[in-house]
């Protein structure tokens, strides 16, 4: 009980003499603000990047490619092939087989960057039916939907917003003539919403082409899956590779993961270390500062270990201040900030929103306490160490 | 000989001040190191990709077709007919992979002595660059791609996972290693293979007689651009157009192309810097305010005040120098390891290490100059007399 008192005594006079040590307490909690504020940062710019992929794919969608295939772009279907895949699906499915599959065709459109005006590579997804069917995440929230057979296409909202030329009613100039936007859509902010959407057979047309990308199918449930692709492998006519959606995208989008994450933990880790030696440094002088004051509170009486609570208390309040004044900034200057990268393998851009969710903020607040405990534990050993008779000749 | 030795007691007298709390000094350190460790990576990438930028040529053209269409090889006699066009080659891409499909190697099938008259860098040996023209399966590799998988003139090279097919009925092709070029003044990791574009057209199964670009070497760089129009304005009515840039500015879509890295990069240099700046500066002024008494004894021994802040100056100086040089070192330990896109086994950009230190100077100054000023103006009778 004496002991508590001694903690509450000792630490609430360690914060009454903050504003008289203003240096040493500015410095912790502004290299916590910017630790925070960085670490924050480059943790959405991977997150952001990870849920935008992860939003995308679904485990009841599957994709189809010609063998060995990386990615849709250089994947390669015929129409025959297409058909036998539709087929399939369609046997294995209760639903009509127009709803639930999709031959799509990927082909690229070069079209000025709003930002820094140049060329940037947007896909153009031509798909067979009405995309609502097979992507029901899609919804106009401008214009309408295109028709089949016309040049006309919908654009999504992350590609609308950061490149020039793409609200609805204006054309876009494709091989044989010019096309026209006819609607914008929205799809949880997907990978999708990169991209313009138009109807395959148009979209076939207009490139000269005679194959399909690959092929989507939507399953009756997640399970159906190995009863589809063991179907499709059996198949002699076809040489094709089958995989759930969500792990398709899984895969292509893996070396822009690991490299966003690389760069995330190595620039974090290294700004937390960075404030942790901050913390031990501004710390130190705080607890020379209060030397005296220490050792008299020691020589009446006061044991060690409220000395070692008051200063790491000190040090992880002062790292909490830092860190909530990190989180607001991230949040005010990087929340809601588009960021457009190129994957490998894809050639083709992705927008994505870079979002500061709970979590994040909640990971940012736990590293700068769980540093400021590293950064107060040093200096607050050697407070409770402190040699009294000696310290207290310095008078 | 008195001068001698009064810059050594100088230098001691530095000397003992930075070592005045070692454990402040080591913290101190450790944080300007990594700041410094910070600068060297994320410059280091933003000064290779400008490095990459600025080998770009400008009058070099790439013909590309407007919407990844094959383009037919008859438009290389309409271009080569353009007057300013110096050289021309077209230029079909055969990516694949070798033994490990996660060792991505690609193939140009082209006419592999245009292809090096428009690329003069390369330096190849006379011989072997004949032998190509003789062998119609013969490659001529990048001496990077030589080094990466061990090979060497004479061998047999089977590329497999192409996407095109051969008339064999599968998609793995087999070359013969004819010889190995080399760009001296390259910083960029390049790596790939020339082929002969006859051979690879005749024993593919679709799309011969298509490229998928043509590069173009235009007699002067001020005239690329009216060429790059005149070439695209020869295919406005066919139904293959084309979209005509110079190298550098198809390099610079690209590298814009891989998101905003600049923008972050400079952001967290800033965020690390500012962070930086306070906490050093606010131990120096904290180590100066401890020394009060002695810097006046020092003054009341004789020292002018310009030499008092030559002295905080001193300390300074050398606390930053030292921390950048521990970070910029550990940056280039690192650096060639760092892999991201046209960056890859280089290393650090001499320019980085040269700003770093000259940054770390600058860093010092505005660091020494509130704790330094006060030292100057210290009243030597106040800072005795208190305790």
């Amino acid at each position: 009980m004496g002991s508590l008192r001694q903690i509450v005594a000792m630490t609430a006079m360690g914060l009454r003499g903050i504003p008289l040590r203003l240096g040493a307490s500015l410095v912790i909690v502004i290299a916590f603000a910017g630790a925070v504020t960085v670490l924050i940062c480059v943790l959405a710019l991977a997150g952001s990047f990870v849920k935008t992929v992860g939003r995308t794919g679904r485990s009841d969608r599957v994709i189809v490619l010609s063998r060995g295939a990386e990615s849709e772009t250089v994947s390669s279907l015929s129409r025959e092939n297409v058909a036998t895949i539709l087929d399939t699906a369609a046997s294995k499915h209760s639903r009509d087989s127009k709803l639930i599959g999709s031959a799509e065709v990927i082909a690229s459109v070069r079209l000025a960057d709003g930002r820094t005006g140049l060329d940037t590579v947007v896909t153009l997804r031509g798909v067979s039916g009405n995309p609502l069917d097979l992507r029901p995440e899609i919804h106009l929230v401008s214009g309408r939907m295109f028709k089949a057979g016309l040049r006309e296409m919908i654009v999504g909202r992350a590609a609308q917003r950061r490149l020039a030329g793409l609200e609805v009613g204006s054309r876009v100039a494709l091989p044989e003539g010019d096309w026209t936007i006819v609607g914008a859509f929205e799809s949880g902010q997907d990978w999708h919403e990169s991209e313009l959407l138009a109807d395959s057979a148009s979209v076939l047309a207009a490139f000269q082409r005679n194959s399909f990308n690959a092929v989507t199918v939507s399953l009756d449930s997640t399970a159906a899956f190995d009863d589809f692709k063991a179907a499709l492998s059996s198949n002699p006519t076809l040489s094709v590779d089958v995989a759930r959606e969500s792990d398709y995208l899984a895969v292509l989008s893996a070396p822009t993961t690991r490299l966003l994450k690389a760069v995330a933990y190595t620039i974090g880790l290294l700004m937390c270390l960075g404030a942790a030696f901050a913390c031990i440094n501004a710390m130190y002088s705080v607890v020379s500062a209060r030397t005296i004051e220490i050792a008299t509170l020691r020589a009446i009486g006061y044991s060690a270990a409220p000395v070692l609570i008051s200063v790491i208390t000190e040090a992880m309040l002062l790292a909490l201040t830092g860190a909530l004044i990190g989180v607001a900034l991230s949040w005010y200057v990087f929340n809601g900030s588009s960021v457009s990268t190129v994957p490998e393998k894809v050639l083709s851009t992705i927008n994505y929103t870079m979002t500061i969710d709970q979590a994040l903020i909640g990971l940012g607040i736990l590293c700068a306490c769980a540093v400021g405990l590293i950064g107060g534990l040093f200096p607050g050993l050697r407070a409770a160490r402190l040699p009294i008779a000696a310290a207290l000749r310095k008078v | 000989m008195s001068y001698f030795w009064r810059d050594v007691n100088y230098l001691t007298l530095v000397w003992a001040g930075i070592w005045r709390k070692p454990p402040r000094t080591v913290f101190t350190l450790g944080c300007l190191s990594i700041a410094f460790l910070l600068f060297g990576l994320l410059q280091g990438v933003d000064s290779a990709f400008s490095q990459a930028l600025l080998q770009q040529r400008l009058d070099v053209l790439f013909v590309d077709p407007r919407f990844q269409q094959p383009l037919p090889m008859a438009y290389a006699t309409q271009i080569a007919r353009i007057p300013g066009v110096a050289q021309l080659a077209p230029v079909a891409f055969l990516p694949g992979s070798y033994q490990d499909p996660k060792n991505s190697v690609f193939a140009i099938a082209t006419w592999p002595d245009k292809w090096l008259a428009i690329r003069p860098e390369y330096l190849i040996p006379k011989a072997q660059l004949e032998a190509v023209g003789h062998l119609r399966t013969g490659v001529i590799l990048t001496d990077w791609l030589a080094r990466q998988n061990g090979w060497k003139v004479g061998d047999a090279v089977t590329l497999v996972q192409t996407p095109v097919l051969t008339r064999n009925g599968d998609t793995n092709w087999t070359f013969q290693v004819v010889g190995v070029m080399r760009d001296p003044d390259s910083t960029v990791p390049s790596s790939y293979m020339l082929a002969n574009l006859e051979y690879y057209d005749q024993a593919r199964v679709t799309g011969s007689g298509t490229v998928n670009r043509f590069l173009v070497r235009v007699d002067d760089a001020r005239h690329a651009t009216r060429i790059s129009r005149q070439i695209d304005q020869l295919f406005t009515n066919s139904s293959v157009q084309t979209r005509t840039q110079s190298e550098h500015a198809t390099i610079e879509s690209a590298i814009a192309a891989l998101g905003d890295i600049s923008f972050f990069t400079r952001s967290i240099i800033a965020a690390a810097f500012f962070t930086l700046i306070v906490v050093t500066g606010n131990t120096m002024m904290e180590s100066v305010r401890e020394r009060t008494r002695e810097i006046a004894i020092l003054q009341a021994l004789g020292f002018t005040p310009a030499r008092v802040l030559a002295l905080v100056l001193a300390e300074s100086l050398a606390l930053c120098l030292a921390g950048s040089i521990v970070g910029l070192a550990l940056a280039a330990r690192v650096f060639p390891f760092v892999r991201f896109y046209y960056v890859g086994d280089s290393p650090l950009p001499a320019i980085v290490i040269a700003t770093g230190l000259g940054l770390s100077v600058g860093v010092a100054l505005i660091i020494a100059l509130i704790p330094g000023w006060r030292a100057m103006r210290l009243s030597i009778v106040n800072a005795l007399s208190t305790r």
